[in-house]
């Protein structure tokens, strides 16, 4: 909230500078966000008299002046034409700065010499509203050669003070003046206003809801409406709101004073002569200040006259009922509506104002009634006019709230121990009432605190003021804990460890991707957000694959030519007749482009092999043993993708991207990628199990060379060879593999190195050949047979 | 035959010390040491001799080849070396040319943030609890003391799936799973995750990653809020780290503060990153609501809890100067080869 810093410091007298209030509020839990001065820098302009205005020789539209700042007088060229001898404006001397760093030089205008410049508003950048257009005319009571800014208040700040959702009360001098008070040991309360006798005229008003709890209604009749006086402009400019007219600005100096927000209309333009509060009709419709037309639902809270909707309440009022240059009867209405009810009308219409953020944090029902006397009392004082009576409905349900607490509470809650004189005084300061009782004090809270209701709460404030930072350091007490990740968050850290330590970067994308992402990648449909920021970030998705293609290509089109991520993250799954979404964890990464070279090693590109390189590896790592099936995935190419199986179940797939899907992405290369469900491979992962000791005798190496029709998988004859080599075959490694040259089309040729050990003897060289002869034998009967 | 053999040996010196190669000096050998060698020529001849003669010809012609082969052998060792040194002179490589590195990726530095501060709760025994992202209005707000249409919900701008399903604002939904999983027993946990808020600019993601922390127990007072958060800044931040407290208002901790630490750019003198306030905010926190602890099922009245939680990409970016937010989310692998190593 914007507040003006000379207003605080007049009320309640203190001698802190802005730097200093703002520090004291940020302390109470109120930090100010800027301080910014009300008006920009002006220099050498002064209260002046004019004596004398003659024409100018040479210009219609120019005339002289004479002009006194109390000690000396000036000629003056000027060209507005609201001035007569005895104003008081204000006059730029020479050498003077205007906003703008415009300056003020000795100049000839039409062969006429000037020693300085009248000002009009707009030249001193103030906002004001002035009866006629030109130079600023000043209070006859001005003192001739004051500075203009310590005159007009212009050295004022506004601090931008940044509430809590809870402290409505603090919108307004009345309970930011008793905040710095309870800092300052100071208890402020605003002064209550006289009321003006009034005469016995008004309108009748009736509430026909529950959503307003009083309604106050004060006509007054035949009044002038007009510019402010410049001190309520200025005042309202220093809370960073723009002056209208005399009316609409008593009523929002009165809520900034009150925190009560009032409203005002054209009694004239009210359709009846009497007001009726109560719920809109799904039919009703209404144009409101702004133009716009508002279509009304039965939520929402209406002040009515004659039948007619003449404001949605607390949010804005009607474009027909306003108050205007030419309104001579005006209705204050000064009212207590449900917070709530306010809320969800202001949201639901898009509408934000200063009385709906008011009203949204509750106002308080004490002052409803103050509020009105005291904006009366300004219209009849400033305005003119004969005020009418009070007209009410409802009630004033101003009760003050009593609430015990324990002294041993509020130390058990804040750990440390404050006196209970201090904590009086403290309560005391903040303007509660306390009786002490024993050991335990009811607090009396007024309406104007809607936020102290628990003992908690008053524990809070005690602490608040006696300050956070007073309140020692300890640690809990309590038992030892063991503070150890669980199986599943440790292997989520010894998986990233693994894909780090193979060259893989780990990413972290958006959960939210789009629907083209979606369709590019032929995934099903994920979890859609109803009001995302962007279609782009509009669906929690449901795969890891857009996400990982999307980084593949923001990479590649950055000129990074080799790419190698992983991703530990979650998809979402709408589950019907379940309230919510499926969430699966899972282990995704991608590999594309030219995998790292060296220069003793020819570039190659990221392959199958490459990711099924550290698919085995991951597998190996966590102890899987685990079967790589070929088995088609509708993401993958058919030819180059494989499913990963451990104990009955799917763990994941990996392989080569659809080249479909790659040119939906407008790529060309060859993206290979793994996808794992994280808790599949978690359930599967073992420990290092029993230790077996090396063998002491030595190891017998045979190469087989192998030829086989294409379609018998590599795998088919490891297998074989490992059943048939049996326990003693230590050891299996594939070493080549080619096919063409002069091996029949249909067949390919692969060596394999073979290490075959016995752990308690040296094996003999007859043994070992009938091992490789029952591989041989074995690898006939599937086909294949054995080269040279 | 005396003579002979001096000459011999003079000659057979002369030849070894002139031997450039080892084989040049195998040569000498055979020539002089050799079956068919000079000096076994001579031991031929020995036969004519007087047989007084030979004991001590047989001598002189030992000692003389005793000194040839204490002269090969001495040469040999030389020229070995040499040839040595020359091998391994011509084995020589360029040592700029760069080495045949091991691949090396590396873990993403809001992983690497998040890590650390896990480690440092996980050291005072707190607990790491997990919870789903896409929430339930209740266990998102309603729990958590924040009714339908209570203003303070403006504070965090919601997703949502539909009216009752949220994506979570705050991993705060997985204390109120923990409290209700744990309940009555005390509990001690942090809860990190990814969490969303309708926001997007430099200091702001739609998705971000928060770590909160709870603990509830009998006689957990502010002072131990204090305490706990003071330690976790030591060790995150350095141990000249002083914590300050500032009131706030949250709807599920009564009282409730924000959490200053020093500037880590300035050590509290004051710059630009910290608005000259010495300060930086890094934390919410506060005594658990009694209302959020009696909806889990705790009596209020018998144990007491503080909470608090922090934005672990904030850390992060405090961490290793990271100026806009969007740089943790873009995943430009220049940007994370940058953070290589970086789990430690
Ligand atoms: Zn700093």
């Amino acid at each position: 909230m914007k507040f003006s810093y000379n207003w605080l410091k007049e009320t309640l007298g203190f001698e802190l500078s802005p730097q200093e209030l703002a520090e004291g509020l940020t302390t109470v839990g109120f930090p100010v966000e800027s301080i910014v001065p009300m008006a920009p820098e002006i220099t050498g302009v002064v209260v002046a008299e004019i004596l004398e205005v003659k024409p100018h020789p040479n210009a219609d539209r120019l005339s002289l002046t004479k002009i006194s700042d109390g000690a000396e007088v000036y000629a003056v060229v000027c060209g507005a034409h609201n001035i007569a001898p005895g104003d008081k404006v204000p006059l730029a001397k020479l050498g003077a700065v205007l906003p703008d760093n415009f300056k003020i030089k000795r100049s000839k205008i039409r062969g006429e010499e000037s020693e300085g410049m009248l000002c009009s508003a707009d030249e001193l950048k103030l906002a004001l509203v002035q009866d006629s257009d030109g130079i600023l005319q000043l209070p006859m009571a001005a003192e001739l050669g004051q500075d203009i800014n310590n005159y007009l208040g212009l050295d004022d700040v506004i601090l931008d003070i940044e509430l809590t959702a809870n402290r409505g009360d603090l919108l307004s001098l009345r309970g930011l003046a008793a905040e710095i008070g309870a800092f300052l040991g100071q208890p402020f309360s605003l002064e209550r206003p006289e009321d003006v006798q009034g005469g016995e005229f008004g309108f009748p008003t009736t509430i026909e809801t529950d959503t307003c709890s009083c309604y106050t209604g004060r006509l007054i009749k035949g009044v002038k409406v007009a510019p402010s006086p410049l001190w309520l402009q200025l005042r309202l400019l220093a809370c960073g709101m723009r002056p209208v007219n005399n009316i609409v600005d008593i009523a929002n100096l009165v809520m900034l004073e009150w925190g009560q927000p009032l409203h005002t209309f054209d009694a004239d333009k009210l359709p009846g002569q009497e007001i009726t509060v109560r719920q809109a009709l799904a039919t009703e419709t209404m144009v409101t200040l702004d133009g716009k037309e508002r279509q009304l639902d039965p939520s929402m809270l209406l002040i009515t006259s004659g039948g007619r909707p003449v404001t949605i309440a607390g949010v804005m009022g009607s474009e027909d009922s306003e108050v205007e240059a030419n309104t001579t009867n005006v209705l204050v209405e000064s009212a207590v509506f449900d917070a709530l009810s306010i809320r969800r009308t202001a949201k639901e219409l898009g509408i934000s104002s200063e009385a709906g953020s008011r009203f949204e944090k509750g106002v308080d029902p004490a002052v409803t009634q103050i509020a009105s006397q005291r904006a009366t009392g300004l219209i009849s004082q400033l305005a003119g006019g004969e005020v009418g009576k009070f007209s009410r409905a409802g009630d004033i349900n101003a009760s003050v709230r009593l609430i015990s607490v324990r002294m041993e509470d509020i130390t058990g809650l804040l750990g440390t121990s404050i006196p209970q004189e201090q904590a009086i005084q403290i309560l005391d300061n903040l303007g509660l009432q306390v009786e002490a009782q024993g050991d335990s004090l009811r607090v009396h809270v007024p309406s104007r605190r809607r936020d102290l209701v628990i003992w908690q709460d008053i524990a809070e404030e005690i602490g608040r003021l006696y300050g956070f930072n007073n309140i020692p350091a300890s640690l809990p007490n309590g038992s030892l804990t063991l503070g150890v990740r669980n199986a599943n968050q440790r292997l989520e850290w010894q998986v990233r460890e693994l894909l780090a330590g193979y060259g893989l970067y780990e990413v972290v994308p958006y959960s939210f991707i789009s629907p083209e992402m979606e369709e590019k990648s032929w995934v099903e449909h994920g979890v859609e957000i109803s009001n995302p920021l962007t279609r782009e970030a509009s669906v929690m998705r449901s795969s890891m694959l857009p996400s990982l293609l999307e980084t593949v290509t923001y990479n590649f089109s950055h000129g990074i030519d080799s790419v190698a991520i992983f991703e530990v993250g979650n998809v979402f799954k709408a589950e019907p007749g379940i309230p919510l979404p499926s969430q699966t964890q899972r282990l995704a990464g991608a590999m594309a482009g030219k995998e790292p070279r060296h220069w003793q090693q020819p570039g190659v590109l990221y392959d199958f092999f490459a990711v099924k390189g550290v698919v085995q590896q991951v597998l190996d790592a966590l102890g899987i043993e685990a079967d790589i099936r070929q088995e088609p995935h509708r993401q993958l190419h058919p030819g180059r993708c494989a499913a990963v199986y451990a104990g009955g179940v799917c763990l994941g797939h990996f392989g080569q991207v659809h080249p479909a899907i790659v040119a939906n992405w407008k790529l060309d290369v060859e993206i290979l990628i793994f996808d794992f469900d994280f808790l599949a491979l978690s359930h599967n992962s073992r420990q290092i199990g029993q230790f077996t000791p090396p063998s002491r005798y030595p190891s017998v190496r045979r190469d087989l060379a192998v030829e086989a029709n294409v379609e018998i998988g590599a795998g088919t004859l490891m297998d074989i060879i490992r059943e048939a080599g049996g326990e003693l075959l230590e050891d299996m490694e594939c070493f080549d593999v080619y096919t063409g040259g002069n091996l029949e089309s249909q067949s390919k040729s692969l060596a394999f190195s073979l290490t075959f050990r016995h752990p308690q003897q040296t094996l003999k060289e007859k043994d070992v050949q009938k091992l490789v002869d029952a591989i041989i034998r074995r690898l006939e009967e599937s086909g294949a047979r054995l080269r040279g | 035959m005396k003579e002979k053999l001096k000459a011999l040996q003079a000659q057979g010196e002369r030849a070894i010390a002139a031997a450039e190669s080892l084989a040049a000096l195998e040569e000498t050998r055979l020539c002089y040491l050799g079956k068919k060698g000079e000096l076994t020529v001579v031991l031929r001849q020995m036969g004519s001799l007087p047989p007084q003669e030979r004991p001590l010809m047989g001598k002189l012609a030992n000692e003389v080849r005793d000194t040839l082969e204490t002269a090969l052998a001495k040469a040999r060792q030389g020229l070995a070396q040499e040839e040595q040194e020359q091998k391994l002179a011509q084995e020589k490589v360029d040592i700029s040319l760069p080495g045949r590195r091991p691949l090396s990726g590396a873990v993403h530095p809001l992983s690497l943030t998040r890590r650390r501060i896990e480690d440092i709760f996980l050291g005072m025994g707190f607990t790491i609890e997990e919870g789903p992202e896409i929430e339930t209005d209740y266990y998102n707000f309603v729990a958590l003391n924040l009714p339908k249409h209570h203003p303070a919900r403006d504070m965090q701008d919601t997703f949502y799936i539909d009216g009752e399903t949220v994506l979570r604002t705050h991993t705060s939904p997985v204390q109120v799973r923990t409290m209700e999983k744990m309940c009555p027993a005390p509990l001690k946990m942090i809860c990190p995750g990814k969490v969303y808020r309708k926001d997007d600019d430099s200091t702001h993601s739609p998705m971000f990653f928060q770590v909160e922390g709870m603990v509830i127990d009998k006689g957990i007072t502010l002072a131990d809020l204090k305490g706990t958060l003071l330690l976790f800044a030591k060790e995150m931040f350095g141990p000249q780290q002083k914590l300050r407290l500032r009131p706030s208002f949250f709807p599920f901790t009564e009282p409730s503060a924000e959490v200053d630490i020093l500037c880590t750019a300035c050590n509290g003198q004051g710059c630009r990153m910290c608005g000259d306030t010495g300060w930086l905010e890094i934390l919410g926190a506060g005594m658990v609501h009694p209302k959020v602890l009696e909806m889990s099922g705790y009596d209020s009245s018998r144990v007491s809890g503080f909470a608090f939680g922090m934005g672990i990409d904030r850390v992060a970016m405090l961490y290793y100067g990271v100026t806009d937010i969007r740089f943790l989310y873009q995943n430009d692998l220049r940007t994370l080869k940058q953070f290589q190593g970086g789990l430690s």
